[in-house]
């Protein structure tokens, strides 16, 4: 089982849309494909036409007292699968905190479906938080979409520093790249070229601004279903794609 | 709970069932689609056996898409799209599968026609939270028998299997019963064949009631027809396992029938053993030069080159002299002979074959014994100054005991029979090892002797030699191993074992 969380610092930079459209090109390849919505929000599950709601409450999910089997969903789509979230989600880093070691809690939820799924895709809140750490610890590889403004790297920064003073045995790869861009506009080419260069976790593959995500909300489908021609559906396949390109985990 | 299938009778139409589910919930029609479906498995049908089946199917364009799944709830495990239906494991995109099958040629086991319909069920958000599949297969005979077989599947969505639950009770109020078998199963029924691998060994269900020579007859009716179905295998070289199973097929027969004096009546079982050994003895070249060139697979020396090339001419001419014997006129007599033997009623009792009458449980039961006691009494024989072939002798021993056993193995507990076989089995693991490595040590002299005379490269030779040694080696500590082996297989445990299988002191 291999676990991909969609994370970013800051909101609004498509995380849930990174999440939905990646998670669905892993079970179109056949991966059996767990979302599971962290974002007290419910984007995610609104996206899949899955009530928001965890029966029992997402508290005492996270604290490991509810049988995770019994609250997953599946989609309209083969071998896809949803974990909704929750409201009571928003005070997750409270939840965590009364556990033993708040920071192996979620990998220790997904445990019991290890065998059931080849690939996990988390969608988490915008935070850098004990949720977050939970988040690290469970994902092999963090993927952190960044929006083209002046001081990218900035976020970025944060991030490793944050990994680096948590010391972990097994620290998860972080993998960044830029979503919303205009490539007419001058400054998102500069901003792309001088990130690229220097930093080497940023992937080559970058999704555009484009029209087709705002219908995803519309349409609650992955733009692979309505616009697999569009812009928008080729960047998430070579997004994909390039993931996978660096290895196997 | 996963996928349920029904089967739609005759009297039931699609459009009854579209209504009735119109009638349940919100339904939308998805994409469905038509194609020509292959089902391919191994004569043995390998994947059916480890729970999957394997199906090109060609749309109306011809693209072939090439799908596996589980077997019984028909879920689908994999897909690839191929330009050419794969013929063997290496063709397979899917590792776990291509260790299934092994060496083994992919066959068409049945081919249908599909009609695929596809139906979601929606809740009021608009949610997918159900799909029924309405399939009908279209299933052709060689002869040309169409035969309709139409389903209706439900498949549950994860976390909602209230709503598939609705859609399955409308169904059965229908009068929809649950197909209980996998979809292949159905296929293969409607043309009248059992269910895969149901006829493989020679295990055919046996009473210990029944005349002795009705059993008898009915395990040679089943080793006949092994032999027959692999012959198209064995002429063809589809794989090496074609001749292998062929082989095992005509000695386990030949066996049988040898043993089968006081049953079958004396003549016939003369003759027919006669027969069976002479085709047992042109299958032994083909066989052992296939093991050989089996050996060498995936081994890049160069020096073995030459090697290869001479056994791949040997097997060649081997096959040639197979083919001729099998289109004789005397392996039509056999086979016909074989078959008017089974197929004839069991006399009465004649002086010819006295235990005929005789229920097959008890003569079962005598002949084991007997078997066992042959193997005892030569292998106590057996010190460290025999000859060789007084092991040989000893294998042939066991394996008419094993042959017995397995053939008759419907008149046992199958516990204490497998307890027993595990046993015996380990006995001739040991002395196939030591008369094999000196059998393929005596075949290399003489493989060396020919190539010689073909002036091949000396490192082809010392190729030789070195595999020579290595057999030797393994020839002695084979011999050296034997005496454990055999009082392991003596001991009054073991020997306790068969003779509560069989109700007698051996």
């Amino acid at each position: 089982m291999r676990v991909i969380a969609a994370y970013s610092i800051k909101g609004g930079v498509g995380k849930t849309t990174t999440a939905v459209n990646l998670a669905y090109l892993s079970a179109v390849e056949g991966a059996r494909t767990l979302v599971w919505d962290l974002d007290p929000q419910g984007a995610a599950s609104y996206m899949f036409r899955v009530k928001p709601r965890v029966k029992g409450g997402g508290r005492r999910l996270v604290r490991g007292r509810l049988d995770v089997d019994s609250l997953i969903r599946g989609t309209d789509f083969d071998r896809l699968d949803l974990l909704p979230a929750d409201l009571s989600y928003r005070h997750m880093d409270l939840h965590l905190d009364t556990t033993k070691r708040p920071t192996r809690q979620l990998a220790r939820v997904l445990a019991p479906v290890r065998d059931q799924y080849d690939t996990v895709v988390l969608d988490c809140p915008p935070s850098l938080s004990l949720v977050s750490e939970s988040v690290f610890e469970a994902a092999a590889r963090v993927l952190v979409p960044m929006v083209p403004a002046p001081l990218p790297a900035r976020t970025l920064d944060q991030l490793q520093a944050f990994l680096k003073a948590r010391e972990m045995r097994r620290p998860p790869k972080v993998m960044a790249f830029f979503t919303m861009v205009d490539r007419r506009r001058k400054l998102h080419r500069e901003i792309i070229i001088e990130l690229a260069g220097t930093r080497p976790e940023v992937l080559a593959a970058e999704v555009p601004a484009s029209t087709t995500f705002e219908q995803m909300g519309m349409r609650q489908a992955p733009v692979e279903i309505f616009a697999p021609r569009s812009s928008a559906a080729a960047a998430y396949r070579k997004l994909w794609d390039e993931i996978r390109d660096q290895g196997e985990f | 709970m996963g996928p349920l299938r029904y089967r739609l009778p005759s009297r039931i139409s699609t459009r009854a069932v579209l209504a009735r589910l119109g009638d349940t919930a919100i339904i939308a029609a998805e994409p469905g689609g038509a194609s020509a479906r292959q089902y391919l498995d191994t004569a043995d049908w390998r994947l059916y056996g480890s729970g999957r089946t394997l199906e090109v199917g060609a749309d109306r364009w011809g693209a072939g898409t090439l799908t596996l799944r589980d077997a019984r709830s028909g879920e689908v495990q994999a897909t690839a799209e191929m330009e050419n239906a794969p013929a063997e494991a290496r063709d397979l995109p899917w590792d776990p599968v291509r260790s299934v099958i092994e060496g083994r040629r992919l066959l068409v086991q049945a081919t249908a026609q599909a009609r695929l319909q596809r139906l979601a069920v929606l809740n009021p958000d608009a949610k997918t939270v159900a799909r029924v599949f309405l399939d009908r297969f279209v299933v052709v005979e060689p002869a040309g028998g169409r035969h309709v077989l139409r389903f209706v599947t439900v498949v549950p969505v994860r976390g909602y299997s209230s709503w598939a639950a609705r859609i399955t009770a409308a169904l059965e109020e229908m009068g929809l019963q649950a197909a209980g078998v996998p979809l292949i199963v159905s296929i293969l029924a409607a043309t009248g064949r059992a269910e895969p691998g149901a006829d493989r060994g020679p295990g055919v269900p046996l009473e210990r009631e029944m005349p002795a020579a009705a059993a008898v007859g009915a395990v040679l009716e089943r080793l006949r027809n092994h032999v027959v179905a692999n012959e198209e295998g064995v002429r063809q070289q589809l794989d090496i396992e074609f001749l292998h199973d062929y082989r095992v097929a005509v000695r386990r027969a030949r066996s049988m029938v040898r043993q089968a004096g006081g049953i079958l009546p004396a003549g016939q079982v003369s003759a027919l053993a006669g027969e069976l050994g002479w085709l047992g003895a042109l299958t032994g070249p083909p066989r052992d030069l296939d093991v050989h060139l089996e050996e060498l697979e995936g081994r890049t020396e160069r020096e073995l080159e030459p090697l290869r090339a001479y056994l791949a001419e040997k097997r060649q001419h081997a096959q040639l002299q197979l083919l001729s014997a099998l289109d004789s006129e005397r392996y039509k007599l056999l086979i016909d002979q074989w078959q008017s033997m089974v197929s004839g009623s069991p006399g009465p009792y004649s002086e010819e074959a006295p235990d005929a009458g005789r229920p097959a449980g008890e003569v079962a039961d005598e002949h084991v014994a007997r078997a066992y006691r042959r193997v005892l009494k030569r292998g106590r024989a057996i010190h460290a100054g025999s000859p060789a072939e007084a092991l040989h002798d000893l294998r042939k021993r066991a394996k008419e005991l094993r042959y017995l056993l397995e053939c008759f193995q419907t008149l046992y507990p199958d516990h204490d029979r497998t307890a027993a076989v595990k046993e015996l089995k380990l006995l001739q693991e040991n002395l196939g090892e030591y008369q094999d490595c000196q059998v393929q040590a005596v075949a290399l002299q003489t493989m060396a002797d020919e190539l010689m005379e073909r002036r091949v490269p000396a490192a082809t030779l010392m190729a030789l030699g070195r595999q020579t040694d290595e057999l030797e080696r393994r020839e002695a500590q084979a011999r050296e191993e034997f005496e454990a082996r055999f009082a392991r297989f003596s001991s009054a445990r073991n020997r306790r074992r068969l003779e509560s299988l069989v109700g007698m002191r051996t």
